[in-house]
């Protein structure tokens, strides 16, 4: 069970002294990842919130949404981001200025119960179970998370990043229970359409 | 050093760089990649129609690993990806790929794994979660990992948590949780056989065929597989093995609040072990190479509701028995387990509280008469309960979380372990975090009824005796830990943890004086060791691991651990041999390097690379070695994939715990061909 002494003590200097390959190895990826990260400089692509804000923009002009949903004609837009916020700024920016649904548009940041002035909900990935969320909303509201299971528990829309583009898959089943209309121009653009 | 200067191994090393090398793309070529000049500001990005945005490249931070950004713990995670490329066929080599993790393979059947030291056979104080069912034996207070597995392709992620646990995890996570997920059967719908071969890993086949609908799908699978052994100087190639595993997941999603999960597995397992044996009778001594025949069944249900405010309930039940017989002893052991937990989310706090109760009768088998617990039908029993407050100090930027656990066990009553961790993430990319947790290693069955022989010196006769009288207390454990990770716009982050940890009470053997004995016969002098808390150690160290997706087509990571113990007995200790062994049973640095390239025609090529510095008190000089794998998709339905493993010398060492001289881990290879509809 319990082994007697055997060995000397350890030491650094011991353990280290076989392995130069060890170290010429790592250097050579030492040396190599700051050589390529600088050679990719010139073209940036856009991070990947970036974009889907601009998605968020664009459903708001393909969807039409039931004039029930709205308590009255000057009533805001509202955008509704759940748990935690991936966006940042980004989303405000996307939305300064514009108007969804010839509405103006106002932004919730929003934890626990969803509020009745949602018509679009983003459901980030921090929010593990979305199903509990997605249960109970009223019609009129357009939710959008991400990866596919998200459509599976109900939503209408979920990005998937795929060969490092965004796309995204359509419930349309979801899409008739809320009550919104979904234009043909978005449902070809979608990867699937369930 | 026998590493360091054979021209053989030059070779070896050379060739295994030679991919690395004739993959480097020359700079600024780009394959695959649109120009697409500056970063578009948002303002530009609303300027694109949809079908304009669909075309868009974008960089990722690595999502599959993105929940666990804001936790404040050392959280690694081994995504299905990371464990499809590796190869690798086995859980216990998977670990190898989290840092702070010492994975060290005794033979072809054994491991001795752990987390910021205290590695060996059993992991003391890992706890080790297979879809939330505990395989944490309280036989031995630890881990038989050569019986835990599942069907390696169907498991979702493995989330290995370095460090105390402690708070909603329950007793002995004192040095880390390792949780391994397996895929929801809606995910793994269809059918999948890989069937392949090497000269270690003579023959494995694997099946599993899932089918159903959104709500309501099931899969099974089976395994089987034959193991050769690994290289033994003297020539006694003991440590064959051969399994077969069966298991079925049902997922139900009853409602649209209401998910229930039926699993279960039945395995079987004939494993060669070699091991000395000691009796009282002549021959008193003898060395015996022969078959462990290990079996387990388990079943477990769990039903979760989400609630319309947010808030969850989960019930997880389940039973597993196993039965391990060994060549000096038998154990059956049933353990019955059920488990909630109930989370509110509100504005400012999640509040998660739970609480479980495991009975665990297990009986047990004298096979040689110097290995006994008294008595031979004992039952196991934890309850506890735990209450945890995540308060958002400044919401989305600075959390606190503080947390306790009561816990009630049969061997040493009640534990209380609380902690404290704070979270600041100053933006989205940023995260910094601290946490002080004080976690217990409640006592086994080994240290309260067990009683194990072993000849010292024939001529008198002397033997040596181990004693678990039930004197030995919780082991004691503080620590403190600072982390920081920060992703980059790139696709790429680094993740750092640092962790300073006070133990005390840590179980010693303690000598008596000599002893005569008389019953049964033979008579013979007996030295005690009894089992006390007599030894204390201090604990440092760093982890650092990377990721970077340099192309869509290459991806790099690797990490780097190190650990200083420092332990020396208690004033009232006489113990010999625990000091020298906690600080030279573990490594002190490890390095892990991985290189993961998509190749023009469905190819991957993958290729990793692994430095542990010496562990002494095994006898184990510091090594380096390599893997790569192959992998072609032949048709959308069929991969062949080639995996070579420790390439970079004929077989090498880690770890000790057999009699003889040390095993060596061989060089292998494997080839599988996978179907998958």
């Amino acid at each position: 069970m319990t082994p007697p002494p055997k060995s000397p003590r350890r030491s650094c200097l011991y353990s280290w002294a076989s392995a130069p390959r060890a170290a010429g190895i790592l250097l050579c990826l030492s040396a190599c990842i700051p050589a390529f990260s600088a050679s990719q400089r010139a073209p940036e692509p856009p991070p990947e919130y970036h974009v889907k804000a601009a998605f968020l923009l664009n459903f708001t002009r393909f969807v039409e949404w039931p004039p029930e949903a709205f308590p009255n004609d000057e009533s805001p837009f509202g955008v509704c981001v759940a748990g935690n916020d991936p966006f940042g700024g980004v989303l405000d920016a996307i939305f300064e200025g514009e108007t969804a649904n010839s509405r103006p548009v106002a932004i919730h940041r929003i934890k626990g119960e969803v509020p009745k002035a949602c018509h679009l909900l983003f459901i980030g990935a921090s929010e593990n179970h979305p199903g509990g969320l997605l249960a109970g909303l009223p019609p009129g509201v357009l939710t959008i998370g991400e990866e596919e299971p998200f459509i599976r528990a109900g939503g209408v829309i979920a990005f998937v990043v795929e060969k490092r583009r965004v796309r995204f898959d359509i419930n349309q089943t979801a899409a008739r229970k809320a009550a919104l209309k979904i234009s043909s121009r978005l449902l070809s653009i979608a990867r699937t359409v369930e | 050093m026998r590493l360091s200067l054979h021209p053989a191994r030059r070779r070896a090393c050379a060739l295994w760089m030679l991919p690395i090398l004739l993959l480097m793309p020359a700079r600024g070529v780009e394959p695959g990649a649109d120009p697409q000049g500056d970063q578009p500001s948002p303002a530009a990005l609303k300027t694109l129609s949809i079908e304009q945005l669909a075309q868009l490249e974008v960089t990722t931070v690595a999502k599959e690993r993105r929940p666990a950004f804001r936790t404040p713990a050392a959280v690694f995670v081994i995504t299905r990806e990371d464990i499809r490329r590796s190869g690798i066929n086995n859980l216990p080599n998977l670990l190898r790929l989290a840092p702070g993790v010492e994975v060290a393979q005794i033979d072809s059947v054994k491991w001795a794994i752990g987390i910021r030291g205290f590695q060996g056979r059993l992991s003391r104080a890992v706890l080790v979660l297979i879809d939330g069912r505990t395989v944490y034996t309280p036989l031995f207070a630890g881990v038989y990992w050569e019986v835990q597995d599942t069907l390696i392709e169907d498991i979702e992620r493995i989330e290995v948590v370095r460090g105390p646990g402690g708070t909603v995890w329950g007793s002995n996570a004192v040095n880390g949780v390792i949780n391994i997920i397996t895929r929801n059967a809606k995910d793994t719908r269809g059918a999948l056989i890989t069937a392949g071969g090497g000269n270690v890993e003579q023959g494995t086949l694997k099946w599993r065929y899932g089918a159903g609908s959104d709500k309501l799908a099931f899969r099974v699978f089976g395994k089987g597989y034959t193991r050769g052994p690994q290289f033994h100087s003297d020539g006694r190639n003991f440590d064959d093995s051969r399994r077969g595993h069966l298991g079925f997941r049902l997922d139900w999603d009853t409602s649209e609040r209401d998910a229930v999960t039926l699993q279960g597995d039945a395995y079987g397992m004939i494993a060669g072990q070699n091991l000395n044996i000691s009796t009282f009778s002549p021959p008193a001594f003898s060395r015996l190479d022969a078959n462990a025949y290990l079996y387990g069944q388990n079943l477990l249900g769990g039903w979760r509701r989400t609630l319309r405010s947010g808030s969850s309930i989960e019930v997880r039940a389940f039973f597993d028995r196993t039965d391990r017989q060994d060549l000096n002893f038998r154990e059956v052991r049933n353990t019955y387990d059920v488990d909630l937990v109930y989370r509110i989310p509100t504005a400012r706090h999640i509040f998660t509280w739970g609480g479980g109760a495991r009975v665990s009768p297990a009986r047990f088998f004298q096979v040689v008469e110097t290995v006994n617990f008294i008595p031979h039908e004992q039952t196991y029993n934890l309850f506890s309960g735990f209450l945890e407050d995540e308060i958002a100090l400044i919401p989305d930027r600075l959390a606190f979380t503080v947390g306790a656990k009561l816990e009630h066990n049969s061997f040493s009553g009640f534990e209380i372990q609380p902690s404290g961790q704070l979270a600041w993430t100053p933006n989205e990319r940023n995260t910094i975090w601290a946490a002080i947790t004080r976690a217990v290693r409640t006592p086994s069955r080994v240290e309260d009824g067990f009683s194990f022989s072993a000849l010292a010196e024939p001529s008198i006769p002397l033997y040596l005796r181990l004693v678990g009288d039930g004197e030995f207390t919780p082991e004691q454990f503080l620590g403190t830990e600072l982390g920081y990770r920060r992703y980059f716009a790139r696709s790429g982050f680094i993740s750092v943890a640092t962790f300073y940890n006070w133990h005390d009470d840590l179980l010693s053997v303690e000598s008596r004086p000599f002893m005569a004995e008389t019953s049964p016969p033979p008579p013979r002098l007996v030295l005690p060791l009894l089992l006390r808390n007599g030894v204390q150690a201090r604990t440092g160290g760093a982890e650092v691991a990377t990721l970077w997706d340099l192309r869509p087509w290459w991806r790099v990571s690797g990490s780097y651990s190190s650990l200083l113990l420092n332990a020396r007995n208690k004033p009232f200790s006489n113990d010999a041999s625990t000091v020298r062994q906690l600080e030279g049973d573990t490594p002190i640095h490890k390095v892990v390097a991985v290189s993961s390239f998509t190749l023009p025609g469905n190819g991957e090529i993958d290729l990793f690379f692994r430095h542990v510095s010496a562990v002494p008190n095994q006898r184990v000089p510091a090594y380096s070695t390599g893997d790569a794998r192959f992998g072609w998709r032949l048709t959308p339905r069929l991969e062949l994939s080639i995996v070579g493993r420790n390439l970079l010398q004929p077989y090498h060492f880690e770890y000790g715990g057999n009699p003889g001289p040390l095993v060596g881990i061989r060089r292998a290879v494997f080839g599988r061909l996978t179907w998958s509809e």
